[in-house]
């Protein structure tokens, strides 16, 4: 079946094609084509000067095109008001049987978003059959829900990083941290309760994490952050403050000899072996104490220092051990 | 109840009565958190507890309400992305109106969380349609009727719009009666199509 049709309905069904005629001349460019190279796709002028065909790769003349009835097309156009602007537009050429002229039916392709842009392209410039729009509207939709997710991620990444800052609890233990301690110091000495603090250290820890790795290194900490648990009581204090540290305050308890139980509970615990799967590690305590009564104006941070002082002189003597402070101790650190 | 359609109501609250009014809705609602995301589900109670407040603390019934958030989910600033969804749908009014048919597929294809009633459109030759909204749940028409006098504002046409039936089980049905008076009424807020392609 042969039937003939105007300009004006290839215009209607595929605004983007051109009439060649046989000596290679553009006779007809299709309106929304004519927008897209300004002028350059005009009548008269020679289809391989204005398109620069890349595929099917070399062709040069229309003898080379006009060797299949149909072929795909791939052509590269001056488009735009800059030199050097050009667009790849995709799309196939047949030949008319009725004068061995060509019809040419180009499309944007994945140049659409660029070409909407620079040629202010409407819904008017593509064929109702063209999902070109569709393809624009789902653009514009994941765009904008995309830059919302984007926004939500950002919200609940900054959420998690104040939680973390706010934080009292030592995520590996389970035990206080370091700032819920201080806090918790502060509000002793501010409210004038007197306590006992205790600090302790665990002796030979670097040999498991050495030997056995950080998994198991993680293990003792948690087996040895239970005894510290148990060996408390539930108003007691009981906070990890660095890597191998802990630090225990004692409210209301400033008996020397309790606390000296208290201590070798500690050690005794620490000194169970921890099962870590493949081995057991032995690991034990060293442990400094002060207390609040010492003091005519306890201050939590001279109090710290106190019970370190207390503990290197544990360490010193031999590691497993509880040292209370004395003023002697802190001469003899100070001297060393 | 998909994030969108609560955060859609918080912006409909404040930029419509101010930010103090909507943290009295969230307390009338009871929640313990003053924003919504956009993208996080919630609750259908949620945004049930939160429409019944919005009733008390805005001293409106509800109908009235949904069709404001329609209507400002179609001309507030803020809700430009959403006024340009609809745009898409077609150069004219009318063609604007046929495109409802599709509405809830387009958007499914890019946000598949978020629920949208099934829309069909019937013309009746005469410049009057039918638009009939099936969804799980009644209250749509309400909005859709402030959706499309919005959108008529915004093509510049003359409407008259009507909600003429109500179905609410088993499952919800509704339609609104659409007389168009005159397609050029006004002026033509337009649409471009590059404007919404640039990056974010």
């Amino acid at each position: 079946m042969t039937i003939a049709v105007s300009t004006q309905v290839l215009d209607a069904l595929m605004p983007m094609h051109i009439v060649v005629s046989p000596a290679g001349r553009i006779q007809y460019t299709g309106p929304s084509l004519r927008k897209i190279t300004s002028g350059g796709a005009l009548p008269g002028a020679l289809f391989f000067d204005v398109f620069k065909v890349i595929r099917p790769f070399g062709a040069r003349s229309f003898m080379e095109l006009y060797q299949h009835e149909k072929t795909r097309v791939r052509v590269r156009v001056d488009a735009g008001a800059r030199a050097g602007d050009q667009l790849t537009l995709r799309g196939s050429a047949v030949r008319l049987p009725s004068d061995g002229g060509m019809l040419v039916n180009l499309s944007l392709g994945i140049s659409v978003v660029d070409a909407v842009h620079r040629f202010d392209l409407s819904a008017a410039d593509f064929a109702p059959a063209d999902p070109t729009i569709d393809l624009l509207y789902l653009i514009e939709v994941n765009n904008a829900a995309f830059g919302e997710s984007k926004r939500l991620n950002l919200r609940l990444q900054g959420a998690k990083q104040q939680a973390e800052i706010q934080a009292q609890t030592d995520a590996l233990t389970g035990l206080r941290n370091r700032r819920a301690f201080d806090q918790e110091l502060h509000r002793l000495t501010e409210e004038e309760i007197p306590f006992a603090l205790m600090t302790v250290d665990l002796d030979y820890f670097k040999e498991v994490n050495d030997t056995h790795g950080h998994a198991a290194g993680d293990t003792v900490l948690r087996a040895v952050a239970k005894v510290l648990k148990e060996e408390t009581r539930n108003s007691d204090y009981v906070a990890r403050v660095g890597g191998d540290e802990f630090v225990v305050s004692f409210e209301g308890l400033t008996d020397i000899k309790q606390l000296g139980r208290i201590a070798r509970r500690i050690i005794a615990g620490f000194e169970k072996p921890v099962d870590v799967g493949c081995a057991q590690c032995h690991v034990s305590a060293s442990i400094g104490i002060t207390l609040s009564t010492f003091y005519e104006a306890p201050d939590a941070s001279r109090m710290m220092q106190d019970a370190d002082h207390a503990l290197y002189h544990s360490k010193s003597r031999g590691r497993a051990r509880a040292t209370l402070f004395e003023p002697a101790i802190r001469q003899t650190a100070d001297e060393g | 109840m998909f994030g969108l359609i609560n955060v859609a109501i918080q912006c409909f609250v404040e930029d419509t009565y101010g930010r103090p009014k909507w943290e009295s809705v969230t307390r009338e609602a009871g929640l313990d958190f003053r924003e919504f995301e956009a993208m996080l589900p919630y609750p259908d109670e949620v945004t049930e507890a939160v429409l019944d407040a919005a009733e008390i603390v805005l001293r409106k019934d509800q109908a009235t309400i949904r069709q404001d958030i329609g209507t400002y989910l179609v001309t507030h600033k803020k809700m430009e992305t959403v006024r340009r969804m609809l745009r898409y749908g077609g150069r004219s009014f009318e063609d604007f109106l046929m495109s409802l048919d599709e509405l809830s597929g387009r958007v499914g294809l890019s946000i598949p969380d978020l629920e949208v009633p099934q829309l069909s459109l019937q013309p009746h030759g005469d410049g009057t349609f039918c638009l009939r909204i099936d969804s799980l749940r009644p209250g749509y028409g309400d909005v859709m009727m402030g959706i499309v006098q919005g959108l008529a504002d915004d093509y510049g046409a003359l409407v008259l719009t009507e909600l003429t039936h109500v179905q609410e089980h088993p499952i919800s049905c509704e339609m609104i009666e659409i007389e168009l008076l005159e397609a050029s009424f006004g002026q033509d807020r337009g649409f471009n199509l590059a404007a919404g392609m640039r990056p974010q």
